[in-house]
């Protein structure tokens, strides 16, 4: 049921209801006060008559033995005046002797030929006054009262309906013209809802819902890059791999075996980038039950060293940590973190070149500083260096390195940021809360390392 | 015929050099956007394969820039994007045709003869001249339906000519279309592969305009005596 119909109905009926018991206590109430007005006119005409019967000089009286007295006729009300012995002295109407026998005194209805009248019979100085009403004048006239009462009463409630109506077709005319822009919109159109002089009530909701459908546009846009940016990465060396493929079938000899080499290259730069993808999906999705909770820093940071290539002439200096620190993470997503980090700065070293890792405990965390005299890279591009398939200028990889040392910290409540170097190179930053708990440090045996020195120079 | 290939990874780059070479075409190779537009400068060729995402830039703006210019050499794109509308962008941006990676390497080569085909303005594939039949993309080469086997630079050469029958050809028009960039020529090989055209096809297949450079002969010149005895099948 619509907003409208249910506010219309709902104040439409309360209206009704409230104005129809109103009409009719209160009719019900001037009904009784007609009826009790005119029961005391029949009463007081009887005294009045009474009054005016009882200072009658005395020959009237007896005037009256020999012939009745009429009384003037008062529109609607017949009276008759009995001696005790129950002879008419006086009446208003010769026809109605029947109707005006006097009975016991106070109100009574009586029925005469049909007709019904409503009688007063009044004793006064042994004379005894019948003042009689025909009902049906009487109810004609109950009935203008209550017409009267009534037809304002309906006036007012159709008015009082009507300007619901119009109210509150008027009052939710901004929602009707949301509700048409909404539907108007195609169903995949992001643009923000637009519209003119909207009531105060409804701001909100439509800056919430613009807010809302511009947060869906980006993800939508990021998304959209994202699969945009992974069908190039796949794509890429698959393009590589078939090319070279077809080739190798149709030349002999050498230049077969180069073709065929080069699409073995190709094959593990896809597997490459396809473990860099499934790492990050599952990274998002949940953690690998074979994952522990921690590991031991300095034994991570060890692994990820040696697990670098030593063919370049690149220097590592290195501050190691504490031999009992221990970091919230998976020993083998620590390494992953650690070994992309520094693969990272490795590649973009000057050869020979030096890099610096730091490995220091401030607080109650562990910030691992990863210092490289490469190129760098523009203000601009600082904060892209963690998005997804970005790579610095040719690039190497796929791109999705830093991207899952990223996604490792967040997942374990650390944080990656890059910086500057001076004069020229990158600092990558790595902070990782430290695991308080001593128990945990019982699971893990410790290793015993060697004097600290870099794995190779 | 002559190629330039923009691509910017190596491993395909390489594949597609190579594919495009087993095909007799000539392959020069630039890897970024500013490779590609000196490449275009110092020599001409018959049509680009250009891949978009290079890492100076989009190669979009590679075809914008030669289309304004109103360089007509058809570009061939390649691209992992399938979106459409980086199709419909590509193809209103001026170039010619679109290849979606991976791609079958006959279906580039099929697709980069029509191109040029159609940018010298024949619609059959197979290019005739007299009894002389040539088909660009199988490589054959009849005169009255018999094969006649010529070297790979020979028939690149051969089909230079064909594809402009009346135009004037200097050496070095030649020569780019024969070589690519890398290649080291020694300053008689074009004389050589002409005589070698000449002894296969006749004399007056190749006219020199002295000083000036090489034209086709007339389609009467084509010598029918020489063509090998074994007919085409």
């Amino acid at each position: 049921m619509s907003l409208r119909t249910r506010l219309l109905w709902t104040l439409g009926l309360t209206l009704t209801l409230l104005w129809g018991l109103t009409a009719v206590w209160l009719l019900r109430d001037l009904h009784q006060q007609v009826e009790h007005t005119l029961d005391q006119r029949l009463a007081q005409s009887a005294r009045m008559v009474a009054g005016l019967v009882s200072q009658l000089p005395d020959e009237v009286w007896q005037q009256a033995e020999h012939h009745r007295l009429s009384i003037p006729a008062i529109k609607g009300l017949a009276c008759q005046v009995n001696s005790p012995s129950g002879e008419v002295i006086a009446q208003t109407h010769t026809d109605l002797d029947g109707v005006l026998t006097p009975r016991q005194t106070g109100h009574s209805y009586r029925t005469e030929d049909g007709v019904k009248w409503r009688i007063f019979t009044y004793q006064h100085d042994d004379l005894t006054i019948t003042t009689a009403d025909r009902v049906e004048e009487r109810n004609l006239l109950l009935t203008d009262v209550m017409m009267a009462t009534t037809v304002p009463f309906l006036f007012a409630l159709t008015g009082s309906l009507a300007a619901l109506w119009l109210g509150t077709l008027r009052g939710l005319r901004p929602l009707s013209r949301l509700k048409q822009a909404l539907a108007q919109r195609h169903p995949e159109a992001l643009a923000p809802v637009e519209i003119p002089d909207l009531p105060a009530e409804l701001r909100p909701l439509v800056a919430t819902l613009n807010a809302l459908l511009s947060r869906v546009q980006q993800a939508f846009i990021r998304e959209q890059r994202f699969t945009n940016d992974a069908a190039h990465e796949l794509r890429t060396p698959l393009t590589a791999i078939k090319t070279h493929l077809q080739v190798a079938s149709r030349q002999h000899g050498e230049a077969s075996r180069f073709a065929l080499t080069q699409a073995e290259k190709g094959v593990s730069r896809l597997q490459g980038t396809l473990e860099q993808l499934l790492m990050l999906a599952r990274l998002e999705n949940g953690l690998d039950d074979a994952w522990q909770t921690h590991c031991l820093a300095r034994s991570a940071a060890m692994d990820a060293l040696l697990m670098l290539g030593e063919e370049a002439q690149v220097t590592f200096t290195i501050t190691w940590p504490d031999e009992t620190l221990y970091l919230p993470a998976p020993h083998e997503l620590v390494v992953t973190a650690l070994r992309n980090l520094l693969e990272n700065a490795h590649r973009f070293s000057p050869d020979p070149g030096s890099v610096q890792v730091c490995f220091n405990q401030s607080g109650s965390g562990l910030a691992i500083e990863i210092r490289d005299q490469g190129p760098g890279v523009s203000d601009q591009d600082l904060p892209r260096l963690a998005e997804r398939f970005w790579r610095h200028g040719t690039g190497h990889g796929s791109g999705l390195g830093l991207a899952i040392v990223s996604a490792i910290a967040e997942r374990f409540s650390g944080r990656l940021s890059f910086t500057h170097n001076a004069p020229h190179g990158l600092v990558a930053q790595l902070w990782f809360p430290l695991v308080e708990d001593t128990r945990h440090r019982a699971d893990r045996p410790d290793v015993a390392w060697g004097s600290p020195v870099a794995p190779h120079q | 015929m002559h190629v330039l290939l923009i691509e910017d990874d190596a491993l395909v780059a390489s594949g597609i050099q190579a594919g495009l070479e087993a095909h007799d075409f000539v392959v020069d190779l630039a890897m970024s956007l500013a490779d590609g537009r000196h490449a275009m400068k110092v020599s001409s060729c018959d049509a680009v394969v250009l891949d978009l995402g290079l890492p100076d830039g989009d190669g979009m703006t590679l075809v914008r820039e030669w289309r304004e210019s109103n360089l007509d050499t058809p570009i061939l794109v390649l691209t992992a994007r399938d979106a459409l509308h980086d199709r419909v962008a590509g193809l209103q941006g001026g170039a010619d045709d679109y290849l979606l990676k991976p791609f079958e390497l006959d279906e580039l080569v099929a697709r980069l003869h029509a191109l040029i085909r159609r940018a010298a303005g024949r619609a059959h594939p197979r290019i005739t001249h007299g009894p002389l039949n040539f088909d660009p993309l199988t490589r054959e080469i009849t005169v009255s339906g018999r094969l006649v086997m010529l070297q790979r630079r020979e028939t690149t050469l051969l089909e230079a000519f064909l594809q402009s029958p009346t135009a004037l050809l200097t050496t070095d028009q030649l020569k780019d279309r024969m070589y690519g960039l890398s290649d080291d020529v020694e300053s008689n090989a074009l004389n050589v592969h002409i005589f070698h055209l000449r002894r296969k096809l006749g004399k007056g297949i190749i006219e020199t305009v002295r000083g000036l450079g090489y034209r086709l002969g007339s389609p009467e010149a084509v010598d029918v005596s020489q063509a090998s005895s074994r007919p085409k099948e």
